[in-house]
């Protein structure tokens, strides 16, 4: 039976919850558990098995460091970076990104929150979690005009959101392709 | 024996198609050689990415057998994504493989039928042995085609234990006395002995998924794979039409009709 239960192994790039796993994984081919070491930590189970793994992992290398940070960082009152922040912020960023999502750059808020952005082309994708891990979401265009705006908390916002973002990857990717050949 | 007429549906729940070959490793196919190919393909496929290799994998005599196999030689350096700008089309490449994909892109996008996906195949397989005849590098020689077809039927999430809303001829247990269950997934592998050389296999998966948008989904999949009957392209497309052939009619036995009228059956 688990034979028959095990996936194949195929070049579709969807699956099903819970993905499938190659009989010769290593650590890297297990999936994006997101493991966030530091003065704490948290265990969080979103097992890929496309790109988002890499996301993943660029998520838990930046949010690892800001975990570390100690009280008043910022030479004031600043809060360290809560575990609800950052269940906020991974929990958000796989709500918009897909596969072929950039990374976003991750900043400490001085009331123990978070704020992930992605800048491409004077477009700015900009989403805060404040330290309880509630996500808010603000996009504007190269003028700073104000695109989107809003509580990531609803399917249709967070398609919007992801949309932007992965606009602006594919835009940053095809120009920055490095097997151009020079002209 | 492939039937002339299939069952039709105007509105198939169909998001991804993936048409793809495994060849005995070509080692020149590195990336930094592709980048010839990739310019001959960028204003269909301007985006390009790295991403982890399949492993080699070969249907085995049984089931159960171990589709991994253990590769001895290079070392697959990474496969190549070519993607159109709205993610839908793809072409992926590594030292040992060809694949073309369909996928729903954001917001729909109506599926192009299989002969479409099949030309898009051959051009992107006559095009890669061109560009490796053109080289002197080892000639294309095909061991194992796959066609997948993945189906996302939206379901409440409250029925996702209920798989017979979709497929026919489930009983799931009714009289369990803590039915019905919260999930279900149902897996099934049929031997294909009129296709390529054996062994050649069906697969196909009931699972929950979740699509793009959050909603709850069942992920329905089928997919045939082995060893085409010789290691041509023509070998290829001929094990890809039969292989088409049997998805269709088992997608149309194992539905429900009530799904039938939804897919706007013909």
């Amino acid at each position: 039976v688990t034979s028959i239960l095990d996936p194949v192994v195929s070049g579709a790039t969807s699956y099903p919850l819970g993905g499938f796993r190659l009989s010769c994984a290593t650590d890297r081919d297990e999936g994006g558990v997101v493991f966030l070491a530091g003065a704490r930590v948290v265990l969080m189970d979103l097992t890929f098995h496309d790109r988002r793994a890499w996301l993943g992992d660029q998520a838990r290398a930046q949010l690892d460091e800001l975990l570390q940070l100690e009280p008043q960082w910022d030479g004031h009152r600043a809060k360290v970076i809560s575990i609800e922040a950052v269940r906020g912020a991974v929990e958000s960023l796989f709500r918009i990104a897909d596969e072929v999502s950039l990374a976003p750059q991750f900043f400490p808020l001085p009331d123990g929150g978070v704020q992930y952005e992605w800048h491409v082309g004077g477009e700015s994708v900009e989403v805060e979690v404040d330290g309880s891990g509630v996500a808010y979401a603000l996009a504007t265009d190269r003028d700073g005009n104000t695109l989107v705006e809003g509580p990531l908390d609803s399917a249709v916002f967070n398609r919007q959101v992801g949309s932007l973002v992965r606009r602006m990857s594919l835009r940053a990717m095809s120009r920055s392709w490095p097997l151009l050949p020079a002209h | 024996v492939l039937v002339t007429s299939l069952p039709e549906f105007s509105n198939p729940p169909v998001t991804e198609v993936a048409l793809g070959v495994q060849f005995r490793p070509v080692p020149q196919l590195r990336a930094i050689e592709l980048a010839t190919l990739r310019e001959q393909w960028r204003a269909e496929l301007p985006v390009a990415q790295e991403q982890p290799p399949l492993p080699p994998i070969s249907e085995g005599q049984a089931v159960g057998t171990p589709p991994v196999l253990f590769r001895v030689g290079p070392p697959l350096l990474s496969r190549l994504w070519f993607l159109s700008e709205d993610g839908s089309r793809l072409v992926q490449i590594q030292l040992d493989r060809l694949i073309v994909n369909w996928r729903q892109a954001d917001g729909g996008g109506i599926y192009p039928r299989y002969p479409a996906i099949r030309a898009m195949f051959a051009d992107r397989a006559s095009d890669l042995a061109g560009f490796i005849a053109e080289r002197g590098f080892d000639a294309l020689e095909i061991t194992q085609v796959e066609v997948n077809y993945i189906n996302s039927i939206p379901l409440p999430e409250d029925r996702l234990g209920h798989l017979e809303d979709l497929l026919r001829g489930l009983s799931l247990n009714a009289d369990h006395h803590l039915a019905p269950p919260e999930q279900a997934r149902v897996a099934m592998v049929f031997p294909v002995p009129d296709l390529g050389r054996p062994p050649v296999r069906l697969y196909v998966e009931a699972a929950p998924a979740s699509r793009p948008d959050g909603q709850s989904a069942v992920h329905f999949s089928l997919s045939v794979r082995g060893a085409p009957s010789g290691g041509k392209i023509d070998d290829a497309l001929e094990f890809m039409d039969g292989a088409h052939d049997h998805i269709v009619r088992s997608f149309d036995k194992m539905t429900v009709e009530t799904m039938h009228t939804v897919w706007g059956k013909q």
